[in-house]
């Protein structure tokens, strides 16, 4: 549990750390959208699709080799290196993970390895505190959002450089909430050539989680692959194959939670969540095809040092020093 | 295991509301992705006008999305539904298909676990399905 406890850590650490910014800043906003104006106009609109279909494609393929969600990496820097209004960097990050969820989706719940009834209690808490996170960061200061969102960045960090899976997990005690919802199943297990049984213990504890999680996905329009996965396998005990498949069908239902905000308040902009969708979608499928061929660790390093910078970088952004 | 269920091979059966929640999945997916595709295409080659300009997006992408809705007079919620004839809003409208299909296919297996009696599970889908149409409404707005 010595992981369950830094998790959580860190998630009230980048919370109260956003909470004391909040207080402290708020004055650098007019300096950060003088320079967004100056690297934006004098390019040819067309430019900017197409850069962020290629950007994203490429975004697409590192997140497959490096074993994370696409939308964990595309806020951070899509936010850093483009000079688009975090409202609809947010917004793109949104439909970004929905779609690349919904489309996993079929696949995952009919080989049962993403569980339907293991998500949607989990959803359930999820979808409400990721609509309360959305209309949060919707009305921020986009400076305070930047800080915010590189403070969790380099946590999420953290959560990367410090996660140990457990491929089965072993339950001692199935709880109450999981007998009552009948949260367990089996999946074919191909390594071992045979059917694995599993279920959930310490419901109460993801419930709390994935509160948070929703909130944080909510609010920065990340996809929060990074933090379902070690939800689902080391608090509730389920196996690393039902974690991994049932994080990302889940994201289709938080994320739509959030994306309706977004939609709503016209933070979705179709010229930059179009373009990110499709190329992330179709580097998402050259990734799968090229990770047998490459060494995910070298990747996996490469992604935790991209997003250190981009979590450094919004920092910095949001205090207005570069 | 649910003796309504459907065999998957290795002797492992899905469960039928799973079952039904992925085939619906798979479908609407399908048909938005390809909206989206569909709806991009006409954005961009121009047969139709959009809200806002092409050649003016990279002076207003950097403001607020707040700032960009009331220099163009497009409302929130969902008073964008009015302006549908524009290249950029049907493209939006695509987008907002994919944002409804979690609430389709939660639709799609509230029968079955009516049937099974599951209140539990009738409850969280109710709710979820509440939560989501609350969402979609436009009240939630932020000013």
């Amino acid at each position: 549990m010595n992981f369950s406890r830094n998790l959580v850590f860190f998630y009230a650490f980048s919370i109260s750390l956003f909470f004391v910014f909040f207080l402290a800043t708020n004055a650098f906003a007019a300096k950060d959208i003088i320079l967004a104006e100056e690297t934006s106009i004098g390019i040819p609109w067309w430019i900017w699709p197409l850069s962020l279909f290629v950007f994203c494609f490429g975004l697409g393929i590192i997140a497959v080799l490096a074993g994370v969600g696409g939308g964990v990496l595309f806020v951070p820097i899509l936010g850093t290196f483009f000079p688009f209004h975090m409202d609809f960097v947010r917004g793109a990050g949104l439909m970004v993970a929905l779609a690349g969820s919904l489309s996993a989706g079929p696949g995952l719940l009919m080989r049962n390895l993403a569980s339907l009834r293991l998500c949607m209690p989990m959803a359930l808490i999820a979808s409400i505190s990721s609509i309360m996170g959305a209309m949060v960061g919707l009305a921020l200061p986009q400076n305070i959002v930047r800080i915010a969102l590189g403070l969790v960045i380099l946590a999420i960090c953290f959560v990367l450089l410090t996660s140990k899976r457990s491929e089965f997990p072993e339950i001692t005690k199935r709880d109450k909430i999981a007998q009552i919802l009948g949260i367990y199943g089996v999946y074919y297990e191909i390594t071992q050539r045979k059917n694995i049984n599993w279920q959930i213990q310490n419901s109460h504890i993801g419930f709390l989680l994935f509160f948070i999680v929703g909130f944080i996905a909510g609010m920065f329009g990340l996809g929060a692959g990074w933090a379902n996965v070690a939800v689902f396998n080391l608090i509730l005990g389920a196996p690393l194959k039902i974690s991994v498949a049932s994080s990302n069908f889940l994201l289709s239902i938080t994320d739509t939670s959030a994306a309706w905000i977004y939609l709503n308040n016209g933070a979705v902009l179709p010229i930059i969540a179009v373009p990110s969708v499709v190329g992330m979608m179709l580097g998402s499928q050259v990734g799968v095809r090229l990770l047998a061929r490459t060494k995910p660790r070298i990747v996996r390093w490469l992604v935790i040092i991209l997003l250190s910078l981009s979590g450094l970088m919004s920092i910095l952004k949001g205090f207005a020093i570069i | 295991m649910d003796k309504t269920a459907v065999n998957v091979g290795q002797s492992i059966e899905t469960p039928i509301d799973q079952k039904r929640y992925a085939v619906v999945l798979k479908w609407l997916a399908r048909i938005g992705l390809f909206a989206i595709l569909f709806t991009f295409f006409i954005y961009l080659s121009g047969l139709i006008s959009p809200v806002i300009p092409l050649d003016k997006l990279p002076r207003l992408w950097i403001k607020s999305s707040s700032l960009l809705n009331e220099s163009f007079g497009i409302s929130t919620g969902w008073g964008w539904i009015n302006l549908i004839y524009k290249s950029d809003m049907m493209a939006k409208a695509a987008l907002t298909f994919l944002a409804c299909i979690p609430i389709l296919c939660y639709f799609s297996v509230l029968p079955i676990y009516i049937k099974k009696k599951e209140f539990a599970m009738i409850f969280i889908v109710i709710l979820e399905i509440s939560i989501l149409l609350l969402a979609s409404s436009g009240f939630l707005k932020v000013e």
